[in-house]
């Protein structure tokens, strides 16, 4: 059985139905993980909420999702809330506004443990001091003491990581999880999904062509909503169909681009930057 | 100077706050009973004079300062007691929950608090509890306004979009991420309501609309004063430099504590 299975997603807002993702199907296997890039406003972030039953009230969600054979789409509430956590998590990308500024990082990361594990309240701390460890704090107690503020952008990063897949599970949503780090951070925050990310379904949004390189296997090129090309990353990187990720190709080849020439917009591959 | 506001404010509370402390347990001479000259001028033994009646003045202002801040703690407690409870739900619920508590709020926000006393007045009786009451319902609205606005600005977070993620309970959320959230902006609106129901008392006590005749308040010496005004303008002055510092002594704690909250402030400073 397929962890997640996608059918004909649409995702509408508002009185005017304005269409953010439109008719978009795909499947995800139980230890496979899936990039989803595009630009700002592509739908690439509002499928990942839609994953999670995030998506504000105004949202209008048809067609599939099934979760572990469930379907997600049109269930209640108290359907949902047992899932979340335990069965599907996100790691967000702001760390700072994703950790709560009055709470302490172990506290909040403990009412996650507490709140699926209600039968050992005794072994909480442990457990976060556990993860704070596994996610590649040097000082796990320390972390766990201080406030979201006094930690740097990649501990805190990594401490989104421990809060979610501290229920273990089996699908994980990353939405550009390292957008807001710097080049170094991020790559060593790569390295951490890389090897968490291990035995788990993840669905990886990002931006960024190099950054879903280095985790996922396939991807989805999205633009307007709409699945434009999908396949093997790699496959895609190397002979790109659609003109769109022709674009995006050739702006993450900047550096081989030759000296005192004009650099290519997305419009010298869209026509007005339509597809 | 750097939070001049904050130490100013502070002193000027202190100084009351000591003054009602003081005079829960002693005043120079009693504050109702008649204990020298009519209008007798600042000097010894009445510091600060005496007077239409020839009760000691100085005596009265401790003695009022007593009930400026009971009937300031009583109300502005009961406000914020119902007021941010009430705030956080209209801002934590669904679009049409939300409607209703705060075009309640508005609803409420349009009787002042003299309107009310006067309806208490005339169906109870004014006394100091018609004055806490009425007070304290003029100034639930408020609360509910600005703690409705600041859960809306704390729900907006992505840190409470992940306490959803993991099912956390939405009485855990108000509890565990907006109160502390919002706690900073709250005390703000309390100093500033604290200083508005000092002068809500003293207006209704002017009036007559508050505690009976027998309790010595800010409002009621005032208004005493005004008959002897041309032949004794100190006794006035008394009352009405009482009631000035509390006011102005809460505005400007809840300036100062804006200002030492508010990180882009503090910055510049």
């Amino acid at each position: 059985m397929n962890r997640l299975e996608v059918t004909d997603l649409t995702v509408a807002f508002g009185r005017r139905r304005t269409v953010a993702v439109d008719r978009l199907s795909f499947t995800l296997g139980q230890h496979e993980r899936l990039g989803i890039i595009g630009q700002s406003g592509s739908g690439k972030s509002v499928t990942g909420l839609a994953m999670i039953g995030l998506l504000p009230e105004n949202a209008h969600v048809s067609g599939s999702i099934l979760l572990n054979g469930r379907e997600l789409v049109g269930a209640p509430e108290r359907e949902l809330r047992p899932l979340r956590g335990d069965e599907v998590s996100m790691i967000f990308q702001e760390p700072m506004t994703a950790l709560d500024p009055t709470m302490r990082v172990g506290r909040q990361i403990g009412e996650v443990v507490a709140l699926h594990h209600r039968d050992r309240r005794g072994g909480i701390h442990d457990e976060v001091l556990d993860w704070l460890g596994r996610v590649g704090m040097t000082d796990p107690e320390r972390v766990a003491r201080s406030f979201p503020d006094e930690l740097s952008g990649g501990q805190r990063q990594r401490a989104l990581v421990a809060m979610a897949l501290a229920n273990e599970p089996g699908l994980v949503i990353c939405d550009e999880p390292t957008t807001a780090l710097d080049v170094i951070v991020q790559r060593q925050i790569l390295d951490l999904l890389d090897e968490q990310l291990q035995g788990r379904a993840s669905l990886f949004v990002s931006h960024d062509l190099a950054v879903v390189r280095q985790v996922c296997d396939r991807v989805l090129v999205m633009l307007q909503g709409r699945v434009v090309e999908s396949g093997k990353i790699d496959d895609i990187i190397e002979d790109p169909q659609h003109p769109y990720t022709r674009g995006l190709v050739a702006a993450a080849r900047i550096g081989n681009h030759p000296r005192g020439t004009r650099l290519p917009t997305m419009t010298d591959f869209t026509e007005g930057g339509r597809a | 100077m750097r939070r001049a506001n904050l130490v100013v404010g502070g002193v000027l509370i202190a100084v009351i706050v000591s003054m009602a402390a003081v005079g829960l347990f002693w005043t120079p001479f009693s504050p109702t009973a008649i204990s020298g000259p009519r209008l007798a001028p600042p000097g010894w033994p009445h510091v600060l004079g005496t007077d239409g009646q020839g009760s000691d003045t100085a005596s009265r202002i401790i003695s009022g300062a007593k009930l400026a801040l009971l009937v300031g703690v009583m109300s502005v407690s009961a406000a914020a007691l119902i007021g941010v409870p009430v705030g956080i739900i209209a801002g934590m619920s669904h679009r049409w929950v939300a409607a209703i508590l705060s075009r309640g709020a508005d609803i409420l926000y349009g009787f002042p608090a003299l309107l009310l006393a006067i309806l208490f007045a005339a169906a109870v009786g004014g006394s100091t509890w018609t004055a806490v009451a009425a007070i304290g319902i003029a100034t639930i609205p408020v609360f509910v306004r600005i703690a409705r606005a600041a859960t809306m600005q704390v729900m907006s977070q992505t840190f409470v979009e992940a306490a959803r993620l993991s099912a956390t309970p939405p009485l855990q959320v108000a509890w565990r991420h907006v109160l502390p959230n919002i706690a900073p902006v709250l005390g703000v609106q309390v100093s500033v309501s604290f200083g508005l129901a000092i002068l809500a008392e003293a207006g209704l006590s002017y009036l007559g609309l508050g505690s009976g005749s027998d309790v010595p308040t800010w409002g009621r010496m005032l208004r005493e004063a005004q008959n002897e005004l041309f032949n004794a303008p100190l006794v006035a002055l008394w009352p009405g430099l009482a009631i000035a510092m509390a006011t102005m002594g809460f505005n400007l704690l809840g300036d100062g504590l804006r200002d030492l909250l508010d990180p882009k402030l503090r910055e510049i400073a």
